[in-house]
């Protein structure tokens, strides 16, 4: 009887361990029905054009696009992949650039999105091209004289000089779009040593805020420092542990010590989708992460979606699955 | 920020000299609002109603509008879509950054009791992308159920690209704008009474800065800065004029606006058709002279309305009587009335 009963045990922990791999990754950690009802909200709301709005029945763009086919090739689902595909293609520019849709004539922060989903459905032609185009995508900085750089360190306390990534072409980096970039580039394999990841990671640390953690970009203005902000320091988190930085470097033990403090049932969804992506990133914060995990689920509504919007519900997916951003 | 600071300095130069490019704003945009800006300058006065409002109960908010509303020539409102335009910027509990829900709650029951079609609320903050975060402390969310209105982030509508009218050497000749603003019969402009530390003053002229799209242009609205920060707010106004005003000054902010200042007690709100007239008012009551605010002498001399008092015909309280020095950045020391 008792070594039939450890039997027992043995096998429904083997089956166990192997149910997951079996059914793939709709499996998430312990809600798959409610995964899937969040896909079917996704596949449903996919536009006639072939791309996602931010809500339902809103005009398609490039950031809900991308997001949603990541999320739905994740899960394993093709159905409907090829038109997000197509529309993506139809969105690229000759220069290989992405605007926010396909009425926009010049590529900007968007673009991010769309080498994901390249990635994802190795549409390696479009991916390669963009890639190119983001690479060379800088912000307004460089045609400023000295005497501005000078005096944008005093009012501002940040040397424009560092390359990161502006939202919209010619004007300046910011701490979103930069972080952004590093994450997509990295996720579609530009080599580490690459010298633009590089600079973008010296871009955030030159622009961490003075009690830790990130705003949209200006830790100082004239003699006032100003607050950091929470959906910017997780995204930068995020790709400051993309490349590699772990705890032990100063700027990202700071921001995990600001994040930490508003984690809770106020949190937006949005950045608790963010902040889960970046506390997952490292090893002392796993915990925070399940609990994190545990609050933007409760966030999913009936129809499956988180807020009704298609882009906060296709990043809650990943989030809250075991999808990764390459390193 | 910093290339609004060497783009505007370059602008000081050059506003008010540059004439406005005739380039047509039409499209999607009312054929209404052409005829409104005529009924504005009838008489070539311009009404403004400064009504003493000393808290945010909602009895004596409903009293204040109704008394500024009426001296001040309104737009015909029933049947309209009205779109009320607030500043929500950032949250704090500390500094009151934004205009005050309970301002805006009045507003939109005012605007419910005149017949309005629609009442939506729309904003697109400018330094943050999270605006669930922002709008669910300062209360707006609650607006939704309770009035049974919209609450649409601009940032993130449906976009339509607009000619925009612009200086000749403008580096917005064309603008994707929210669907929300361009489709709308009637925008309340709601600006809070505060100093700003890139442009001096923050008030109706400069609230609409926050039609243009973070989607598209980011956040910050970095392009504003790159043009120059008084040249784009001529620009949109010349392009996208809202039709009336109400400046929440009941309570504003001094010194280090538009964020990091402090609380400024003055207990009124000023109401008007003309964004100008009302700001320059305003300003009067802030302590400042609008003659020297560069933007404002811009928007004068490009006939967006008029700064002068002799233009503008003042009802209910006087700036004497309501007149509250506001501490200004250093940098704008020179605005200060004498």
């Amino acid at each position: 009887m008792k070594s039939g009963k450890k039997r027992v045990i043995f096998l429904t922990s083997i089956l166990a361990g192997l149910l997951p791999v079996l059914l793939g990754n709709m499996v998430l950690d312990g809600y798959p029905s409610s995964a899937d009802e969040t896909i079917r909200f996704i596949k449903e709301n996919q536009n006639e054009d072939g791309g996602w709005g931010y809500w339902p029945g809103h005009e398609s763009y490039t950031e809900p696009t991308g997001l949603c086919m990541l999320a739905l090739k994740f899960a394993g689902i093709e159905n409907g992949l090829m038109k997000g595909l197509e529309y993506l293609k139809r969105c690229q520019l000759d220069s290989g650039a992405i605007g926010i849709n396909e009425k926009d004539k010049e590529g900007n922060w968007m673009s991010y999105a769309a080498l994901l989903a390249f990635n994802a459905l190795d549409a390696s032609k479009e991916e390669e091209h963009l890639k190119k185009w983001i690479l060379d995508f800088y912000d307004g900085s460089n045609d400023v004289p000295p005497e501005l750089v000078k005096s944008t360190y005093q009012e501002l306390r940040y040397d424009m000089t560092i390359d990161g990534w502006p939202w919209f072409g010619s004007t300046t980096s910011w701490i979103e779009p930069t972080s952004l970039f590093i994450i997509a580039l990295t996720h579609s394999g530009v080599e580490p040593q690459n010298q633009r990841l590089s600079s973008g990671i010296k871009l955030l640390i030159d622009r961490t805020n003075k009690n830790g953690g990130w705003n949209y970009g200006n830790p100082f203005v004239k003699n006032t420092y100003l607050d950091a902000f929470p959906l910017p320091t997780s995204i930068a988190l995020v790709a400051m542990g993309i490349r590699g930085h772990t705890e032990k470097t100063p700027e990202v033990k700071s921001a995990i010590n600001f994040l930490e403090q508003y984690i809770g049932e106020e949190m937006s969804t949005v950045n608790l989708a963010w902040s889960l992506l970046a506390f997952k990133s490292y090893s002392t914060t796993q915990g925070k992460a399940e609990k994190i995990a545990i609050i933007l689920k409760n966030r999913r509504m009936g129809d499956g979606s988180f807020r009704n919007n298609l882009f906060e519900t296709a990043l809650s997916y990943l989030a809250l699955s075991d999808f990764k951003f390459n390193r | 920020m910093n290339e609004c600071k060497i783009t505007r300095r370059k602008m000081l130069g050059l506003l008010g000299k540059l004439p406005l490019t005739t380039i047509s704003a039409a499209g999607l945009l009312s054929c209404n609002r052409s005829k409104e800006n005529k009924k504005q300058s009838l008489n070539n006065k311009y009404q403004v109603a400064i009504i003493s409002c000393a808290s945010y109960e909602k009895a004596e908010l409903m009293n204040a509008i109704h008394q500024g509303w009426q001296k001040t020539s309104p737009p015909e409102v029933k049947s309209k879509k009205v779109v009320i335009k607030p500043n929500l910027v950032e949250y704090s509990s500390e500094r009151p950054i934004n205009t005050d829900v309970r301002l805006v709650e009045a507003l939109i029951q005012f605007f419910q009791e005149l017949g309005a079609r629609e009442v939506i609320i729309a904003e697109g903050s400018g330094h943050r992308r999270d605006t669930e975060a922002v709008w669910k402390k300062v209360g707006y969310f609650d607006l939704i159920n309770k009035f049974n209105v919209r609450l649409i982030d601009l940032n993130y509508d449906n976009l339509h690209v607009i000619k925009t009218v612009s200086y000749k050497d403008s580096l917005i000749k064309e603008l994707f704008l929210p669907e929300t603003i361009l489709s709308s019969d009637l925008i309340i402009s709601v600006p809070k009474m505060k100093t700003h530390h890139w442009a001096g003053i923050t008030l109706s002229l400069k609230n609409l800065i926050g039609i243009v799209p973070g989607i598209k242009y980011g956040w910050p609205k970095n392009i504003i800065h790159w043009n120059g920060i008084e040249k784009s707010i001529i620009e949109l106004n010349a392009t996208i004029p809202s039709h009336y005003t109400v400046v929440d000054g009941i309570i504003g902010m001094e010194g280090d606006g538009p964020i990091m200042g402090s609380p400024k007690k003055i207990g009124a709100i000023i109401m008007g058709h003309n964004a100008l007239s009302v700001d320059a008012t305003a300003a009067r009551i802030m302590g400042i002279e609008p003659d020297r605010c560069t933007y404002f002498q811009a928007a004068h001399v490009n006939k967006l309305g008029s700064l002068k008092a002799e233009d503008i015909t003042l009802t209910a309280s006087r700036i004497e009587d309501i007149k509250t020095d506001f501490k200004l950045d250093p940098e704008f020391i020179h605005l200060k009335s004498t």
